[in-house]
């Protein structure tokens, strides 16, 4: 998704160095549009220049710290923020208080992790102005979109319920991954829900009959004995 | 006076040595005089009460003041008892001993603070120079103008850059657990559930790669009161101990059995090569610091056992030389 990387990004950092490296570190990975804050005041003129469409912000700053700074930006902007914390107990202050951060990244942190929760969030707040905000998986049998809520196999397309949707939307963000059964039966039936797990399995083998080709011998929708379920993909 | 005949006998006492009064009583009071007599007795029997108790009171007082200081010893707080009276010299050395725990106290206290100081202050300095290295070792890492050799070492730098920062984050979380500085967000969790998560977490991020691995609940509702992320924490330094330390493969089974008498348990064993007693015990030591700077184990085990001791449970390890270990968590049940 291009358009990600076409986002206005504002970095508010006090140290020069880390501020430089995560400058090149967004800009290696294709953001184009970065621009650079050390200080409070700085970041809020930024803000009203430049119009950024997130904001990354260290939690302390040499004129301020970054919770005031999030209120100042939220005021005039209402984009998505991460934060930048060097200390693990500032944790349950940054999610906990109901700031309106959307994210937090505790240093130090690999290069990869920052630009994926980057554009995570991008993606959470942007995705229903960009194309594509449902995944669309192609297995080796079939095409799920979910987007569209159906499958196409071969010539015949197939409507997804709205339980086998829920469930198929969870194995397919963490597609490869083994998603346990409570898991499952919590995206489909909400919390509490102890008790569904007969259920789940005649809705995996609805899902099944749809996008496998031999659903009694799956490929794609594999059971993990004990545990769950894996999207093989 | 003595009259016999026309004798007379007189007999006298000198001058001044006697004396005679008139006394008059009202008729009644000579006939009210047992009453009088028993009175006078029940009076008198009340002053000897009334002074044995105010003697007795004038011992006791301070023996009591006594025994209160020394309950208050036993609770380690300051006593200040009057040296005075009776029990002078006990009174003495009372006091004298409170001030020398008071002072201990103060001691310890002040060690406490400056080991979490240090803590605090090293992990949150060390941050930013760790957050550089990590950061322009990942960029050599996935750039593809370096040559091959060269992004391997990097990829090192940053493996164990990543390990300096568990390590950091690992002392931090066992001080804070030691020291229950911990926030707990406690809410009714069902052990099948977290035994699930647990595996799978280690099956996702390949701990469990040479592992074959058994779950095995036979009662899908018990459950405990639990903070789920610490103690999915816990569950899963068990299991990637066991992975760890049995690279040659082994058998992992997490077990749920049903509650008996309100304590729930959680199984965790593997056919591994055991752990050694030496490591057990050190694991039993109070100060998580000792146990961690005298072994080679690593933190894992020690943390998940103040993890548990935090949701007000106990672990117990099980170890056959060569033949396994079976890590038993015992939780009370929430109904």
């Amino acid at each position: 998704m291009d358009q990600v990387k076409d986002k206005k990004i504002l970095l508010v950092e006090d140290e020069p160095e880390l501020l430089r490296m995560l400058e090149t570190i967004l800009k290696r990975d294709g953001f184009h549009q970065v621009f650079v804050a050390p200080t409070v005041s700085e970041a809020l003129s930024l803000t009203a220049k430049c119009r950024p469409d997130a904001a990354v912000l260290d939690v302390m700053l040499p004129d301020g710290d970054g919770f005031t700074l999030l209120g100042e930006i939220k005021k005039v902007r209402d984009i998505p923020i991460l934060f930048l914390t060097a200390r693990g107990e500032a944790e349950d202050k940054i999610l906990g208080l109901g700031l309106g951060a959307d994210d937090y990244i505790v240093k130090p942190f690999h290069p990869r992790e920052f630009t994926l929760r980057l554009s995570a969030v991008l993606k959470r707040t942007y995705a229903s102005a960009m194309k594509n905000e449902m995944p669309v998986m192609t297995l080796p049998a079939c095409v799920i979109d979910l987007g569209k809520a159906e499958v196409t196999k071969g010539e015949e397309t197939f409507l997804l319920t709205a339980k086998e949707h829920a469930i198929l939307t969870a194995l397919c963000r963490n597609a490869n991954r083994v998603v346990t059964t409570d898991t499952l039966c919590q995206c489909a039936w909400g919390d509490d829900s102890y008790g569904y797990e007969n259920t789940l399995m005649v809705h995996i083998r609805h899902i099944r009959e749809k996008i496998e080709i031999n659903p009694s011998d799956p490929a794609a929708l594999i059971t993990v004995k004990g545990l769950g379920y894996k999207l093989v993909v | 006076m003595w009259e016999s005949g026309e004798n007379l006998v007189m007999l006298g006492y000198p001058r001044n040595t006697m004396m005679k009064y008139y006394w008059s009583f009202p008729t009644h009071s000579i006939g009210s005089f047992p009453m009088t007599l028993l009175l006078l007795g029940v009076f008198n029997l009340l002053i000897t009460i009334g002074l044995s108790v105010f003697l007795t009171r004038r011992i006791t007082n301070p023996l009591s003041n006594i025994a209160e200081g020394i309950a208050l010893l036993e609770e380690e707080k300051e006593v200040e008892l009057h040296e005075r009276g009776v029990f002078e010299g006990l009174a003495q050395s009372i006091n004298h001993t409170s001030r020398l725990i008071h002072e201990k106290n103060h001691k310890l206290r002040l060690r406490d603070t400056a080991v979490s100081n240090w803590l605090t202050g090293i992990s949150h300095d060390i941050r930013t120079p760790l957050s550089m290295v990590l950061g322009y070792s990942g960029l050599m890492e996935e750039d593809p103008d370096l040559p091959e050799a060269t992004r391997g070492q990097a990829k090192i730098i940053t493996e164990n850059t990543v390990r300096m920062k568990n390590l950091i984050e690992n002392l931090n979380l066992a001080h804070s657990l030691q020291y229950q500085l911990m926030p707990l967000s406690l809410q009714p969790i069902r052990l099948s559930n977290i035994a699930r998560k647990a595996m799978t977490e280690c099956v996702n991020t390949g701990i469990l790669q040479n592992h074959p691995y058994e779950i095995r609940i036979e009662d899908e509702c018990v459950s405990a009161l639990l903070d789920e992320a610490l103690f999915l924490r816990a569950m899963i330094n068990l299991i990637s101990n066991s992975a760890k330390h049995n690279r040659e493969g082994c058998t992992i089974t997490i077990a749920v059995p049903p509650s008996e008498n309100k304590v729930a348990c959680l199984m965790i064993s593997d056919t591994g090569m055991g752990i050694s007693r030496d490591v057990i015990g050190r694991l039993n030591q109070q100060d998580y610091l000792s146990a961690w700077t005298k072994q080679s184990h690593g933190l894992g085990l020690i943390i998940a056992k103040s993890i548990v001791e935090v949701h007000q449970g106990h672990l117990t390890i099980e170890t056959i030389n060569g033949r396994g270990t079976v890590i038993t968590i015992r939780l009370p049940v929430h109904q």
